[in-house]
């Protein structure tokens, strides 16, 4: 378990052809469906979807903390050279907190309400590396300290409902931070946060995977949340990576039209005001019944034959990974939009409307 | 917390008053003449003795003056004495409340102390056979009546083993505390057995919800041991509706352990309420019914005051 041992070419975290089922009623819930990346000491993968796409198991299903006893995992964790996956509760425990640790989506239900935050930030502290009392409370006044809550001293006796909602993600952060994992989730860490609060955790994250070379995975549905906080971004959809590669390559230039999708659907500041949200047409699919081919094929603007009956392999580009027959940029998918636009397709209307738009800049 | 105690304070009085108008007027609407009970039924019935008898204890009057008569005598604790034995009720009280008191707090207690880790395993195996068995366990228990439990007892402990007496009741202050738990453990563990039962089913569907919350999750995600999170994290918000139905139930064994108190001889006070309501003695009645409807009170505004201990949300509310 010690970093010493891996060199800065393996990764700290490799995953592979992960799948986790939930069984509902004889059905498979497909929720994350043979999934693999890396992630590298001091680096931070981003992983994007809409909701319901499987990110948030993804995580969960990682460390292994699901408890959901009709989910079963398969594929491979490998933890800095060690399987985690088929590992007992019991081993994986000295994983977790003290290697690894997570931030959860929601500071106002991950706190235990009836216990102080000096306590909840150093029990497990306490557990894993024996401290005595006045010890764990220095080191609680320093955690709070690091992720700048004014008066640490005066909040060890709070109650979690005494502090605001960015206090108490900043106070999540601080019990994740507190054995200095190697590798951090945050999943979906300012979601449930106003929008003023949410750079301003997002920065402490960032900041504190900078200082501790801590490898991040961060899970969220905005890609503008990742656009600036990370190194390497994959996009999940349906279960499944249909996109990946390294920030700047992914934003220069997207080839899965899901990724294309989001990335339109991020309001800009720069549009005339009043300009209509370009929304993705549709729902994410039923994981227990996903169709043949192509899961993202009924709301695609690029929707051809083939992709209703075949599925897209992931296939690697110069290190840019995707799974799409007509990858955007290629003259095929050009046609096929051209086509489908002409046809009026309606989840082709967004795109007709850039287009549209784009010609008049032009001319 | 003045307020509080107040507002607690002038409940506690609207309570009383219904409490004892009610009973007032159930026990003028019984048919019988207490006179007949005085008298017993075989007594020469000479008319001008009937008519003195119900001029001394005041039968003449109207409804209202009476209650507001034993009204003023109550405030004052004065509670009357009893048409058929003249003991004074207070005396009555101060004998038996004791008794009955510490066999619903022991059966109480018991019924805590097994109940907690019964449904606490009841919802960490949930579906596994340690949760079958436990739950089939309650649902015996449930079912068996307490007295039946009491007779078994009475068999296994005094009969078969001779451990214990059967009946009677050793008082604390005159034979000591050893000789006392010796004929209050059968009749206690009888009424908590049913105690029981209630308790570690409500302790196991509230910990069963608080075990699907999200800060259970981010606990065992900081790698704490089941054991800890079950008892640091999971037990104190799965307490509440426990403690509310303590409240209730401790009130409800005061006034209701007449069977168990029958079938052991105990001198309590359910023993000696349906006593008088078969006698008609209404005074008693209504001396016994105010101090448990008080008791009552008394014990779920505790309670309320613990909910505050137990949950910090309710501090300053």
């Amino acid at each position: 378990m010690s970093s010493s041992a891996v060199s800065d070419s393996r990764p700290l975290l490799s995953v592979r052809d992960l799948r986790t089922h939930f069984d509902v009623g004889g059905h498979a819930v497909k929720a994350v469906d043979g999934v693999s990346f890396d992630v590298y000491e001091g680096k931070t993968l981003g992983i994007v979807g809409e909701s319901g796409c499987g990110k948030t198991v993804l995580s969960r299903s990682i460390m292994g903390i699901t408890t959901a006893s009709n989910a079963s995992t398969s594929g491979s964790v490998n933890y800095a050279g060690t399987e985690l996956v088929g590992k007992s509760k019991r081993a994986l425990r000295a994983f977790w907190g003290e290697e690894m640790a997570m931030v959860f989506q929601d500071p106002m239900t991950s706190l235990n309400p009836v216990v102080r935050i000096g306590r909840q930030l150093t029990e497990h502290l306490r557990a894993h590396k024996k401290l005595s009392k006045s010890e764990a409370n220095e080191l609680a006044v320093q955690l709070l300290t690091w992720v700048r809550i004014p008066e640490p001293k005066e909040r060890l006796s709070n109650f979690p409902h005494q502090m605001s909602g960015g206090m108490r993600q900043r106070v999540c952060i601080a019990i994740a931070l507190a054995c200095s994992p190697k590798l951090l989730f945050a999943d979906e860490p300012t979601t449930a946060l106003d929008v003023t609060v949410q750079h301003q955790i997002l920065n402490l994250l960032a900041q504190q995977q900078q200082e501790r070379q801590m490898g991040m995975v961060l899970v969220t549905h905005d890609l503008g949340v990742v656009a600036t906080r990370t190194d390497d971004i994959a996009v999940m959809y349906a279960g499944k990576i249909v996109e990946k590669a390294s920030t700047s390559a992914l934003f220069s230039r997207m080839r899965h039209p899901y990724t294309q999708s989001l990335f339109w659907s991020i309001p800009k500041t720069s549009e005339p005001k009043h300009t209509r949200l370009s929304a993705i047409v549709g729902r994410p699919p039923n994981l227990a019944a996903l169709p043949s081919g192509c899961s993202f094929a009924d709301r695609c603007p690029y929707v051809q034959p083939i992709c209703r009956e075949v599925e897209p392999k992931l296939q690697t580009i110069d290190s840019h990974s995707f799974a799409c027959h007509l990858p955007v940029g290629s003259t095929e998918a050009e046609a096929a939009l051209s086509a489908n636009i002409s046809a009026g397709l309606p989840q082709s209307e967004g795109a007709a409307a850039r287009r549209e738009a784009q010609q008049g800049s032009l001319t | 917390m003045g307020k509080v105690i107040a507002t607690r304070l002038a409940r506690l009085v609207a309570t009383l008053l219904a409490v004892t108008f009610l009973t007032f007027s159930m026990t003028a609407l019984l048919p019988g003449d207490p006179v007949n009970a005085i008298l017993g039924v075989d007594a020469v019935r000479d008319p001008e003795v009937v008519a003195k008898i119900r001029a001394d204890l005041g039968l003449d009057d109207p409804f209202l003056n009476r209650y507001v008569n034993w009204l003023g005598n109550a405030a004052t604790g004065d509670l009357g004495q009893s048409y058929i034995t003249d003991q004074e009720v207070m005396t009555t009280i101060s004998q038996r409340l004791p008794v009955t008191a510490q066999l619903a707090f022991m059966a109480i207690l018991m019924a805590v102390i097994l109940a907690i880790p019964i449904g606490m395993l009841g919802a960490y195996k949930q579906g596994k056979w340690q949760d079958a068995t436990t739950s089939a366990g309650v649902q015996v228990a449930l079912s068996i009546p307490n007295f039946i439990i009491g007779i078994f007892l009475i068999w296994l402990f005094s009969v078969q083993l001779g451990w214990l007496p059967a009946s009677n009741w050793n008082r604390i202050t005159t034979d000591g505390l050893v000789e006392n738990l010796k004929t209050a453990i059968l009749p206690a563990s009888a009424l908590a057995m049913t105690q029981m039962a209630i308790f570690s089913r409500l302790v196991r569907s509230d910990m069963i919800a608080t075990l699907q919350e999200d800060y259970i999750l981010a606990a065992r995600s900081k790698g704490l041991s089941d054991r800890f999170i079950l008892l640091r994290h999971a037990l104190r918000p799965s307490s509440l509706s426990l403690m509310t139905i303590i409240g209730i139930n401790f009130g409800a064994l005061l006034g209701g352990t007449v069977i168990i108190e029958t079938l052991f001889a105990i001198p309590g006070v359910g023993f000696r309420l349906i006593n008088a309501i078969y006698q008609r003695d209404i005074i008693v009645i209504q001396g016994i019914t105010v101090f448990i409807a008080t008791a009552y009170v008394v014990i779920n505004t505790i309670v309320d005051l613990l909910y505050a201990v137990v949950d910090p949300r309710i501090r300053k509310g």
